[in-house]
């Protein structure tokens, strides 16, 4: 009788100790909002990746899968059918169908929302409701790298009636929920007990904000926290002979160039672009200021993304005297050049490291360092010569940084190199209209080899992403970035 | 005495409008678009056309001083109008951090008065003895030793090592004490030097040596006579210190990632959210001023001479 009432009591307490089923992880600071349609913010995206979900998704080995969409067939060069997957509903009940996937669409181009994310889909022209299940995506002219935008988080189908309250309340169809929300302190979601894929084994998820990196770490080693993301190398080594800790460190979609004004009559000489690459050792940086956190980079988008020429060989090797030679046929011995950087302490090691090595070869490097903004400014300034600049291909398609990087209609914001040159223009257009992968994937390896050769950016290096855990979790997934944390299927066991 | 409060309220005025045009001037001076300084290193990839659309969106587009005199013109009406990142009132945004705020400003200062003034008033007591020199040491440390340091040292000590506390975050009593006591101790190290030039400088009044003439036991000697017009001062300097706690104290805040109002201010500025800065800048102002005129108010309450008529 004792005994069962042991049992009884145990029962009881079950639901509770499950509840304590709860994932710990941080994020260094507040997101502005959790509407994903209204910001471009990194740490939105790592909560709302979890709350909504996009049409399309990228798997770890480079694919474009459907994600709510469960079928899709191009009817005309312009026209994306998509068929959705059925039965799957808001958190709130409200039925995920073709009209609640057209409001969404058009709530983001909608000048009106002022999404900074808008360019990402701004191809789309219309969104048709065929039946309950299936939309016609409608683009002006044709847009082969859509399928790779549609998985651009920005893009996640929200519920758009609504409207503003999803700032602060996302309802979305992901495999978790918002529970609480306490500014600037921890926002805690819990298992969406309805998702249609399968409810997560993992009933909570607390995202902990810690500003500063050496408090993660503590609470980290201390089992305040299972799980961290983007470790400076430093604290990483430091992490990697914690037996209590797994650390791993992987490609992402990043790539950190070197960026030379071409129309800047200091650069315009070929011979001078060449000896500035010529005079760049990628490996002494990687090894001794990321403490080898990175891969040397030679294509401008690291082999994560789709049409990465990553075999091309480097056709400017590090060779400090191939690059005197050059700058003396340019005539342009004791050259002078400012650098750009903005505040960020790896691009500012790097900055330096750069003065040092085109020191050796006789090039007088002046680096300015400023925030964000100002810096900028700088980069779309006729005076501008060297900029120091590090992208994420995000969609994971060479389109988004080839195009933004070397088109001449992106000059001077995101082509801040002005490099104009009708070919590979031409063959940017015809990469971005033609949904063929063999044609792209040509298109795209003559891109490359081009831009190779002339110089305009020079790839330094591919950062690593660094991931540091406690080995309670398992099964979790990380797709290419910290923001895109699967935990659909990860499991923990205190 | 309402007379005088009412005066002091009406000098707000003035002072608070100050505030406010040399904020807008500094952040319309600070170099850079302020549409890429909101949206950061995410802005890449956008185009001109997109920026311009985003910053007639957020009327950024405007002319400053009509943006101002709009401003102003919702500060009135008590708005201070809406943060352009998280697109929520700005009020709200200072008013949810504010309770954390004054737990930490509270809790430190509790801490920093008890260890401020029991080590001024031993410091002087015993005045140029061992004691005296260890109060002096101890304060020292106390100004010297930066807050994210002593920060993670009783952070390592406490949380990772012993295990007794969590090492940062903000709920409980037991997520108080680290921050508390980091902030705590480096106040403390002020009042307890004011705490002994004036616990000295009292100690040698006529009135104490009357005291002792009388027959005071030394303890009622210090603590009744001399320490009660010793504290004058004292409650200026903890005034000062309060008020500049109640505007968040930005590096504890930081390191034991508490969510206050000192670290809303510095994320507003860094992202440029121009009307959340102007309204936390004006909030501090004005708790910070309130505050001094609460310590002025104190001392006719300590000490009978003053009046404020």
């Amino acid at each position: 009788m004792k005994r069962l009432a042991y049992l009884l009591v145990l029962a009881l307490l079950l639901p509770l100790a499950a509840a304590q089923d709860q994932l710990n992880t941080a994020i260094g600071s507040n997101p502005p909002t959790l509407d994903p349609q209204k910001t471009f913010n990194g740490f939105s995206f790592a909560i709302t990746n979890q709350i909504y979900e996009t049409l399309f998704v990228v798997t770890p080995e480079g694919e474009i899968e459907g994600l709510l969409a469960d079928e899709w067939e191009y009817l005309d060069e312009n026209r994306l059918q998509v068929r959705l997957v059925e039965g799957v509903a808001f958190s709130d009940g409200t039925p995920l169908n073709a009209e609640a996937v057209r409001a969404s669409l058009l709530r983001l181009l909608d000048p009106a929302t002022a999404a900074p994310g808008r360019f990402v889909v701004s191809a789309i022209q219309d969104v048709e409701v065929v039946d309950e299940t299936t939309v016609v995506i409608v683009t002006a002219a044709p847009f082969a790298p859509l399928l790779a935008h549609l998985a651009h988080p920005v893009a996640a189908i929200v519920p758009a009636a609504a409207g503003d309250a999803l700032a602060r309340n996302p309802v979305g169809s992901g495999p978790f929920e918002l529970v609480e929300w306490q500014q600037s302190n921890q926002i805690l979601l819990r298992a969406n007990d309805d998702y249609w894929g399968g409810r997560p084994a993992i009933d909570e998820v607390l995202y902990r904000i810690v500003p500063e990196v050496s408090t993660q770490i503590v609470e980290l080693r201390s089992g305040g926290l299972d799980i961290l993301f983007n470790i400076p190398p430093d604290n990483y080594a430091a992490l990697q002979n914690d037996a209590n800790i797994e650390t791993e460190a992987y490609l992402g979609w990043g790539s950190v160039l070197l960026g030379l004004n071409t129309a800047n009559p200091k650069l315009a000489d070929l011979q001078v672009r060449q000896a500035i690459a010529h005079a760049i050792d990628k490996s002494l940086i990687i090894d001794e200021f990321l403490s080898g956190l990175a891969e040397p980079g030679v294509a401008p988008i690291p082999p994560t993304v789709r049409f990465a020429a990553s075999d091309l060989a480097d056709p400017y090797p590090y060779d400090p005297e191939a690059a005197r030679a050059l700058l003396a046929a340019a005539g342009a011995e004791g050259l002078a050049l400012t650098l750009d950087v903005y505040q960020n302490p790896d691009l500012e090691a790097v900055a330096q490291v750069l003065q040092f090595m085109l020191a050796e070869v006789g090039i007088d490097l002046n680096i300015r360092v400023q925030e964000f903004a100002a810096y900028s400014e700088q980069t779309v300034s006729d005076d501008l010569e060297l900029y120091l600049t590090s992208w994420g291909t995000v969609t994971l398609d060479a389109d988004y940084a080839l195009y933004a990087f070397f088109h001449s209609s992106e000059i001077p914001e995101n082509n801040s190199s002005r490099y104009q040159v009708a070919a590979v223009d031409a063959l940017l257009d015809e990469a971005r209209a033609n949904p063929d992968e063999a044609v792209r994937e040509a298109a795209y390896r003559d891109v490359q080899e081009v831009v190779l050769n002339d110089a305009p950016m020079i790839t330094l290096y591919y950062p690593l992403s660094t991931v540091a855990k406690r080995p309670v979790l398992t099964g979790e997934v990380v797709r290419f970035s910290w923001i895109n944390l699967d935990l659909r299927d990860a499991t923990l066991s205190r | 005495m309402t007379l005088y409060v009412l005066r002091r309220l009406v000098a707000l005025v003035p002072v608070l409008l100050g505030v406010t045009v040399l904020v807008f001037v500094m952040l319309w001076l600070a170099p850079g678009d302020p549409v890429l300084a909101l949206l950061g290193e995410t802005a890449q990839g956008l185009g001109r056309e997109q920026l311009q659309a985003l910053r007639e969106a957020y009327g950024l587009d405007r002319n400053p001083v009509v943006q101002y005199f709009d401003y102003l013109g919702g500060v009135l009406q008590g708005d201070l109008g809406t943060s352009v990142r998280s697109s929520q009132p700005v009020l709200s945004e200072l008013l949810s951090r504010f309770p954390a705020t004054l737990q930490l400003a509270g809790a430190a200062m509790a801490i920093a008065i008890l260890v401020g003034v029991t080590l001024g008033v031993l410091a002087a007591v015993y005045q140029r003895t061992v004691v005296d020199y260890l109060a002096v040491v101890v304060a020292l440390l106390g100004v010297s030793v930066p807050v994210f340091w002593s920060g993670l040292l009783l952070m390592t000590l406490f949380a990772l090592q012993l295990g007794w506390l969590p090492a940062s975050g903000y709920g409980t009593w037991r997520h108080l004490v680290l921050p508390a006591a980091a902030v705590g101790i480096s106040s403390s190290a002020f009042i307890a030097r004011i705490t002994r030039a004036s616990m000295i400088e009292t100690l040698r009044a006529d009135y104490v040596r009357t005291a002792r003439a009388k027959g005071v036991p030394d303890h009622g000697v210090t603590l009744r006579h001399a320490l009660r017009n010793a504290l004058l001062p004292v409650v200026t300097v903890v005034g000062l210190e309060f008020g500049g706690l109640l505007g968040g104290a930005v590096l504890t805040e930081t390191v034991f990632a508490w969510p206050g109002v000192g670290r809303l201010l510095v994320d507003a500025i860094t992202s440029r959210d121009l009307p959340l800065v102007q309204g936390a800048v004006l909030f501090i102002a004005v708790v910070f001023i309130l505050v001094n005129l609460l310590v002025d108010l104190s001392y006719a309450l300590l000490n009978p001479r003053v009046r404020y008529d």
